[in-house]
């Protein structure tokens, strides 16, 4: 087994609930999810020769998997035009506040929002996946965070020591 | 414990904390699984585990035989009464709709929808082929290529609860949406920034993207809400839209079979034996399939009551099931009235399996696809997806 293989399959068995749960949320379910999961390190499996290794492996592999989450969710999607936009929560039983106020956010916040605190990457990855710069990932995450906290009805936080934080 | 109050009291740790706590759900990881995908071989280290998940699974589908003689509820195929067509009405007219364009920022560029509802008093039609177009198409020849896909339609003998027949009357307060997609611009200058539709009757209707520019300087960034993206110079930039849909169904329809009603139920597709309640949560239940054109696909589906109270079908629901391909070709699926009535009472936390059938079409696209099984209920997050290899 070569040295690439070995790292993939190393973030997969380190990381994998990370990947699950924070596609869930981009995916709308966990099935589809643990599908993504799947592929996604198939493909970084199959084409782990492009890989350049100028960033991290953990956003290279996170890339692949938006991008197989996003084409998927745009070519099987039946519902009608309202759900298309509208973010899902895959089990809002759970936290019904929770996944109202998610619903608020734009899905460029959702998705950093799952990047960071579901799938814990850090401001350097995130900003890695997403292709903006760590400033702009600070800023959106605090913004996200803001408004999450204003819809959960909490005290709307200083973006400062959020940012303080998340960095910990 | 000053750090710990910290900690706890600490905005983005409450809300790290309450978001791990909605996504809880246990898995477990399978390499092999990847590397199958992969089209690399099993190592040998993991051929003595093979070897033991063989032997286990043999065991498990015996036992699942045995106990699906009993615990099975078996498959009716009854399909819901078709949706009537009404007569046809006068075409609508533009200043009797509302007009409204959505659109939202993807990694493949642009992606929306236009809404028309109309406000009217009498019930109007919108049958026929719309026309979509970008305003200021000069700054983008020659590359422009604009590309139009008729509605889809059921396969015939299937039933639809919202069939493209509803847009020979759309009654005061219901409407129609067709969806676009707006892909690789990277031309530099002005960009288009309105959208034209024309009706089938020819009245036209203009609307405006709000912020949407070119990007200043080579790529833009991703996620950016204001441009849409741009792949390749050398790529052509493609407008792409359908046809009118239905964007409601029929009051009746909703009635008899409870689609308004939220359902305390969690679904799985199962291939592999009839698993128990932490095998469901875990994710360990279904194989990765190989199914040939044309033929029946025998599968069971799990529902598990996930109220803490007695659950009881006052209607049996509706289901589709059917393939969804990657590929450019339409998703096909069934609706079928689900065979509730030997379920009785679902203590909580129970589950009930029932026997499916799925007709693999004879035109499949071959290759990697999914088959997809959702309840119909209000409640969202039913819908299952779950990967098929179709072969010739």
């Amino acid at each position: 087994m070569d040295k690439r293989t070995r790292a993939i399959e190393d973030v997969y068995n380190r990381r994998y609930l990370g990947y699950r749960n924070a596609l869930a949320g981009i995916a709308g379910g966990y099935e589809a999810a643990q599908d993504i999961v799947q592929e996604s390190f198939a493909r970084a499996l199959k084409s782990r020769g492009s890989y350049r290794g100028d960033g991290p492996l953990e956003a290279w592999i996170w890339k692949i998997a938006l991008r197989i989450a996003l084409d998927q969710r745009r070519k099987i999607a039946e519902e009608p035009l309202a759900d298309t936009f509208e973010p899902e929560l895959p089990e809002p039983e759970i936290d019904g506040e929770l996944a109202a106020a998610l619903r608020t956010l734009s899905p460029r916040r959702r998705l950093v929002v799952f990047l960071r605190y579901v799938a814990d990457l850090d401001y350097a990855q995130i900003a890695e996946v997403c292709e903006i710069s760590p400033g702009t990932v600070a800023a959106t995450l605090s913004q996200a965070t803001a408004a999450l906290s204003s819809a959960l009805g909490n005290e709307h936080p200083d973006p400062r020591a959020l940012r303080e934080a998340a960095e910990q | 414990m000053k750090r710990k109050r910290h900690e706890t009291d600490d905005p983005a740790s409450v809300l790290s904390e309450r978001l791990n706590g909605a996504f809880r759900r246990p898995g477990e990881a399978d390499w092999l699984d990847v590397r199958e995908r992969a089209g690399e071989s099993r190592t040998h280290l993991h051929w003595p585990r093979r070897r033991v998940l063989l032997v286990v699974g043999v065991l498990v589908l015996a036992a699942g035989a045995c106990a699906g003689s009993v615990g099975v509820i078996p498959w009716l195929g009854r399909q819901p009464a078709k949706v009537q067509s009404p007569p046809l009405a006068p075409p609508c007219r533009i200043k009797n709709l509302w007009v409204r364009i959505q659109y939202d920022v993807s990694l493949n560029g642009l992606e929306g929808g236009i809404s028309l509802v109309n406000k009217g008093r009498r019930a109007c039609s919108l049958i026929g082929r719309p026309t979509l177009a970008l305003i200021n198409p000069s700054v983008l020849e020659p590359r422009l290529l604009v590309e139009y896909t008729p509605p889809m339609r059921p396969k015939p003998g299937s039933v639809d609860l919202a069939p493209l027949s509803l847009l020979r009357a759309v009654p005061p307060h219901r409407g129609a949406y067709l969806r676009f997609s707006w892909t690789n611009w990277c031309k530099q200058g002005p960009s288009p920034a309105s959208l034209e539709l024309r009706l089938p009757n020819g009245d036209r209707v203009v609307r405006s993207f709000t912020s949407v520019r070119p990007p200043a300087r080579g790529l833009p960034p991703l996620y950016s809400a204001t441009a849409p993206r741009c792949y390749r110079e050398r790529w052509r930039t493609r407008l792409h839209y359908e046809g009118f849909y239905p964007d409601w169904t029929p009051a009746s329809v909703i009635s008899s079979y409870g689609l308004d009603v939220a359902l305390p139920l969690r679904t799985s597709i199962i291939t592999k034996g009839l698993p128990t309640v932490r095998k469901l949560r875990n994710g360990r239940y279904y194989t990765f399939l190989r199914v040939q054109r044309g033929t029946v696909l025998r599968y069971r589906v799990a529902l598990r009551n996930t109220s803490k109270l007695p659950f009881r079908f006052k209607r049996c629901p509706l289901y589709a099931e059917g393939i969804a391909s990657l590929s450019s070709n339409p998703p096909t699926r069934d609706i079928f009235v689900l065979n509730c009535r030997p379920v009785g009472v679902m203590a909580p936390g129970k589950v009930v399996f029932f026997a499916m059938e799925l007709s693999v079409p004879k035109n499949a696209p071959l290759g990697r696809n999914f088959m997809g099984w959702s309840l119909f209920s209000r409640r969202t997050g039913g819908r299952l997806l779950k990967p098929v290899w179709i072969v010739p």
